[in-house]
């Protein structure tokens, strides 16, 4: 009579991998809160960073990020049905939505607040008055607050492929696939905005100093 | 390598390859051109966000799902309103349904074109022969016998 072994358990802790945005969507979409807040969470940093430079102080900027949030899940509400029919639902860009979305609506929020004389950044300048400034410093500051006005200033998709690329350090192959162009269209238009940069602050500079 | 070449591998490259850098020690505008980017770089940056920034940054996903379910639950009474108009509508419709066969009862029939006028020229002759009409014996009907 032979011994029969005892079934032994087989399972062993596997480390899934993580949950790609098109996959939260869904799980948020059907109800599941706890992948919204992994989905927002997972983005915000990137998010904020981009509208630090459109939004007047941090408030704004949330409510911007906020709205942009709002608008992606819109998006993605009304397209993932779409995407699952057809294909599979990973495709749906997510993250290049909220980007762009996120861009627009800092875009417009400086359009609307030149409307009413408020100058974007000035929170981020203010803060950094309050440090004491050199008087050597003094120049610089005036150079970077120039340059940075000038950046808002930038024809649309210089702009956006600007802000993604100094902003969020993005490489230009991700940068020309949150825009939908090619990567060397992407550098040709960060290439224009550099140039642009340097004259309008050179001509500012110059302007200023007669 | 022209100039233009050059400015985009500047901007675009970690790194310069050898024939960037033979360029650039030829090149007196596209070696200020390199200084003036790096600045224009770095004066176009933001300083990082600091800690109260980070602070409030982590009160974004509760405040945007609270904003997603008053979106969803403005969203639903909004559709609630929409389907009681709708429903509104289509009484108003099914109702005038009903009145339109009276209205339509009660309009005016429509008057006939008027006819054109023929005059016939009535003489004698005429009057004769109507009286020879007259004296015809009447059509009897009768079906045959089987």
């Amino acid at each position: 009579m032979t011994a029969v072994s005892p079934l032994t358990p087989r399972l062993r802790l596997v480390d899934s991998p993580p949950a790609t945005d098109a996959e939260l969507c869904q799980r948020f979409l059907h109800g599941d809160t706890a992948a919204f807040g992994v989905l927002v969470q997972r983005h915000q940093e990137q998010v904020l960073r981009l509208l630090r430079r459109y939004a007047p102080d941090s408030d704004a900027a949330l409510e911007l990020a906020q709205r942009a949030y709002l608008q992606a899940f819109e998006a993605a509400r009304r397209a993932l049905p779409k995407f699952s029919s057809t294909s599979s639902a990973t495709e749906v860009p997510f993250r290049a939505w909220l980007l762009r979305i996120a861009i627009n609506l800092g875009k417009n929020h400086v359009r609307d607040a030149r409307r009413w004389m408020r100058a974007p950044l000035e929170v981020v300048d203010q803060e950094r008055r309050l440090e004491p400034v050199a008087p050597q410093r003094l120049e610089q500051a005036q150079r970077e607050q120039l340059t940075r006005a000038a950046v808002l200033e930038l024809p649309k998709r210089q702009r956006e492929v600007f802000t993604l690329r100094v902003d969020l350090g993005l490489p230009f192959a991700e940068v020309a696939a949150t825009l939908g162009i090619s990567e060397g269209n992407a550098k040709s238009h960060f290439h224009y905005a550099v140039k642009r940069l340097q004259q309008r602050v050179h001509d500012r500079l110059k302007g200023e100093a007669q | 390598m022209n100039c233009d070449e050059l400015e985009l591998e500047v901007l675009t490259q970690g790194e310069r390859s050898d024939e960037a850098r033979r360029h650039l020690s030829g090149c007196d505008a596209c070696r200020t051109f390199e200084q003036q980017s790096a600045q224009v770089l770095l004066d176009a940056q933001l300083p990082e966000p600091t800690e109260e920034e980070r602070r409030r940054w982590q009160s974004l996903a509760p405040a945007t799902l609270k904003a997603w379910n008053s979106k969803g639950s403005r969203s639903s009474a909004t559709r609630q309103v929409l389907s009681l108009a709708a429903a509104a509508c289509l009484g108003g419709v099914v109702a005038s349904a009903a009145w339109w066969p009276r209205v339509a009862m009660t309009t005016p029939a429509p008057q006939p074109s008027p006819v054109a006028e023929w005059t016939v020229p009535f003489g004698p002759e005429q009057s004769a022969a109507i009286e020879f009409e007259d004296e015809l014996a009447p059509f009897e009907v009768s079906w045959p016998s089987p």
